[in-house]
Formats: C-alpha cells, structure tokens, sequence
C-alpha cells in the first residue's frame, strides 16, 4: 500500500499559521529569568539557524523531488521551515535577547553549511539530502526543542511550539515516507544511491559540515544540562521510524547515519575523539571572510509578523 | 500586450464572497488592467507566465508591488523562434538581467514541473528588480482583512489584490483557518 502524499499536502494546506495568530504580548515573558535568558540567548540563535538550514534543505529537495505533488510538500516545508525560524526570532525579541532587534549572527559552522548549500547544495543526490534530514529533524524535535519547552516556563513559548511540532510530525512522517519510496526501486538504482556517498560533495558536506555542526550543538546543549537519554531517544526514534520502512531498510545511507546517529549520541565512542571533535576544532578556525558573502536568501529572516 | 483572460464565465463566486474579509480591493480577471493603481500598495498572485505581463503594468503607477509569484516562467526579452534557441536565449537573458543568484534560482522554472513555455517581456525582470517590488515564492494561504497570508508565517499588508486569471486561486482565494495546531 502506497503513502498517500495528495491527501497529506492538502493537510499541509490546511494546517498553515502565521505569526499573527499569536498575541506577542500576551503576559508571561516576565517568567523568564536574568539566568535563564542568559544560557538560552545563543541556543535560540543557534535553532534560528538550523531551522533556516533546514529551510534551505528543503529547497534543494524540492529541486530533485521524485514527483510533482512532493516537490510541492516540500514547497511548503521550506516555507515552514522559514516560519519556525521567524517564530523563534520573535519569541527572542519578546524575551529580550536580540541586540538592537538585530538577527543573531550564525556561526561558523552554520556559515560552512551555507556555504555547501550556496555552492553545490542543488547538485547534491537526492538520496543524501532525503536522508539526512530527517536525522536533523527527529534530532531538533526530540531532543533541542524538547530541551527548550522542559526549561521555559513562558505559557507563549508552549503555544508556539504546539504549532511548530505540529509542523514537524508532518515533515517527519514525509521524510521517512520518501525514504520508502527511494528505498523501492531496483538493485542498479541502490547501487546508485548507495554510490551517492562517495560523491566527494556529499563527503565534504557530511564531514566538513554536518559532523562538526552537529556536534557543536550537541554538546552545547548537553553542558547547558540536556538529559543525553533524551538525545538517545531522539537518534532512537530515526531508527525505529526507520525501520517499520521495508524499503528504507534496503538504503545503504539509512544505515550509515543511523549508525552515526548512535555515535552522536555516545559521547564515548571513538568517533568524537577522531573525527568530531577535531573537526569541530578545525572549523573553529575557518576565517568566515574567506567564506565570501552568502546569498540573499539568508538575509529572509524576519521576528515581524506583519510586512506591509 | 496581452491582458490575461478570465477563464469561464461561471466562475464560483459563492467562496469568492468569502473573501470579502479583505477591506481593500480584491481584483480578478482582467479587472487588473482597468484599475487605476496610483499610490498602492499592491499584491499579485499569479504564475509566472501571467505575472510577466502584470508585474511590469502595474508597477508603473503602485508604490509597491508585493509578488506571489506561484510558478517561474522562462522570459525573453524579443520573440524568438520555438527551440533551442529560445531555451537558450531564456537562460542566458536570465543570467545577464539577473544579478542576485538567488532570486535566479527563484525564477528558475523546474525542468519537468513548470511549464517549458517562453514568454515575451522585455520589463519583467527589471520590474522585479525594482525596489518597489518584493518577490514571494512562498506560497499564499489566505486573504484576510489586511492581505495575504503566506506560509512564511507572515501576512503581507496591502491595499489592492490581483488574482491572476491562471492563479491557483481564480476559482477560490486562499482561505483562514482558525485553529490551525488543533
Ligand atoms: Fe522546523
Ligand atoms: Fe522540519
């Protein structure tokens, strides 16, 4: 029985908020305290952008979607995408922490993803990006944004992540059901996909960006005090998720991040000592200047509901 | 220069009355083309092909233009012959006419989802590029009192609507749904 992806865009549609269903100024900001403000000032700035990453990711999938009505989910995915990072944006200016109502700076890491997108980010297989995103996003969903929801008490902030985890189910269920659709094709086409890997962009972007990003964050959000069993259960669920799909079974990258998932997750394992946490160090030194200047599509950001 | 043509006669207008929410003017059809616009701010929801002829006419009297445009079309500046040639005259005039290599990726249509039509306009891009214009790709979800609503979680404010006779909504303006998280 195959996924009904028609009847799921029309939820899609039907499903759409924006930022002025929600009262901004509604009371509770008062609950977040000096101390709490301080240590998730540069969390919230880091899943602005990775929420914003992920919208990207969205616009490379829908490049290379398998069918017209997926491209079209993915349409909107990078729409919603922009709008959980726009959301946060505003809960970061109803909490005080935006600058001079400045947009964070992202960090280099973040600025080495933008780069990989700028560069090759439509060019790189399908296969790759359909893969790893949803390990991105069970991870932001169960684990950063679970974080987020136990540490504020802010009645605004639950409000707004009950419509962006309502976003995210979706986006979920899509990712793992496009996975099953990748995963039925022939041998030659796996052979295909599982070759994808040795694509050196997609190397580049696994290594030089995703390890290294990831990483970052974890560990800074498992030192701001993130129950790593939490972290666990998320990387858990993009395999058990996984594993209900008979033909996601069959992907060679599946397997690969979900091992990689598992390593994440294990501080201890040999991964962070030989490759994680020197590439994190590595990055660090990146001059973003050699970057050059991004395109214009990571200047979209906006904590305003309203444009006129 | 072609106005786009309404498509039939018997378009629904019992959802079209829905829209009345909006307070500003909500225009259909070919109403675009009579309306006088001087001053306004102004959203187009149309495709590509159509917005190509809008976009530049409108553009001449509004104070701003915020387009939804639902689907890129490949644009020459002068006719050219059905062909390769004109594939390749689309692309290359896009490469030259277009600075910013995003929104050139925005107006890039899909291989095997957009329409391989060319369009003729020599205004179109500059008319994008006008600083009183903002391009939207994504997509719109409702009219409500003061605009468009798009899925960017924003609602762009205008005065006047144009819904564009191929619009993917011609036959029923996006509408607001009150408990969207429930
Ligand atoms: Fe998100
Ligand atoms: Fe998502």
């Amino acid at each position: 029985m195959s996924y009904d992806f028609e009847a799921m865009l029309q939820t899609i549609k039907d499903k759409q908020w924006c930022l002025a269903d929600i009262d901004w100024d509604a009371p509770g900001a008062e609950t977040m305290s000096e101390e709490t403000r301080a240590k998730m000032a540069p969390f919230m700035a880091d899943l602005v952008w990775i929420e914003h990453i992920g919208a990207r990711g969205f616009a490379a999938l829908a490049k290379k979607a398998p069918t017209a009505t997926i491209r079209e989910i993915y349409h909107y995915f990078h729409a919603e995408e922009q709008k959980h990072a726009n959301a946060e944006l505003a809960l970061m200016r109803r909490w005080g922490m935006l600058e001079n109502g400045e947009i964070p700076e992202p960090n280099i890491n973040v600025k080495l993803a933008i780069k990989v997108f700028d560069s090759y980010g439509d060019d790189l297989p399908l296969i790759s990006l359909a893969a790893l995103i949803p390990l991105l996003e069970v991870a932001l969903d169960g684990a950063l944004v679970k974080f987020l929801t136990d540490e504020v008490s802010d009645p605004l902030c639950h409000e707004v992540f009950r419509h962006i985890n309502s976003d995210e189910a979706r986006h979920i269920s899509v990712d793992f059901e496009v996975l099953e659709l990748l995963g039925a094709g022939g041998s030659i086409q796996r052979l295909v996909q599982t070759l994808a890997i040795l694509d050196p962009r997609v190397l580049v972007g696994l290594i030089v960006v995703f390890v290294p990003l990831i990483n970052k964050v974890r560990d800074d959000v498992v030192a701001m005090g993130l129950d790593e069993r939490k972290l666990m259960n998320a990387m858990r669920r993009f395999e058990k998720i996984g594993a209900r799909g008979q033909n996601t079974q069959k992907l060679f990258i599946y397997h690969l991040l979900r091992l990689m998932a598992g390593m994440i997750t294990d501080r201890k394992h040999p991964y962070h000592r030989f490759l994680a946490d020197p590439m994190v160090r590595i990055t660090s030194y990146v001059p973003a200047r050699i970057l050059g200047k991004p395109q214009s599509w990571v200047d979209g950001l906006s904590p305003e509901a309203v444009a006129s | 220069m072609t106005p786009a043509r309404p498509r039939a006669a018997e378009r629904s207008t019992t959802k079209t009355e829905r829209s009345q929410d909006f307070t500003g003017k909500l225009l259909r059809g070919t109403d675009w083309f009579e309306h006088y616009y001087s001053g306004e701010r102004v959203a187009v929801l149309a495709t590509g092909a159509e917005a190509s002829s809008i976009l530049p006419e409108i553009l001449h009297t509004a104070a701003a233009v915020t387009l939804f445009e639902e689907s890129p079309t490949w644009v020459t500046p002068i006719g050219i012959p059905t062909g390769v040639l004109q594939r390749l005259g689309a692309k290359a005039y896009l490469r030259l006419a277009v600075r910013d290599p995003w929104i050139r990726r925005q107006l890039t249509p899909h291989e095997s989802y957009d329409s391989p039509r060319v369009q003729v306009s020599p205004s179109y891009y500059a008319a994008l590029q006008d600083p009183r214009t903002r391009l939207v790709h994504w997509p719109a979800y409702a009219i409500v009192e003061k605009g468009v609503r798009a899925a960017d979680g924003v609602e762009y404010q205008v005065d006047t609507i144009v819904i564009g006779a191929t619009s993917r909504f011609a036959g029923s303006p996006p509408q607001p749904r009150r408990n969207p998280a429930s």
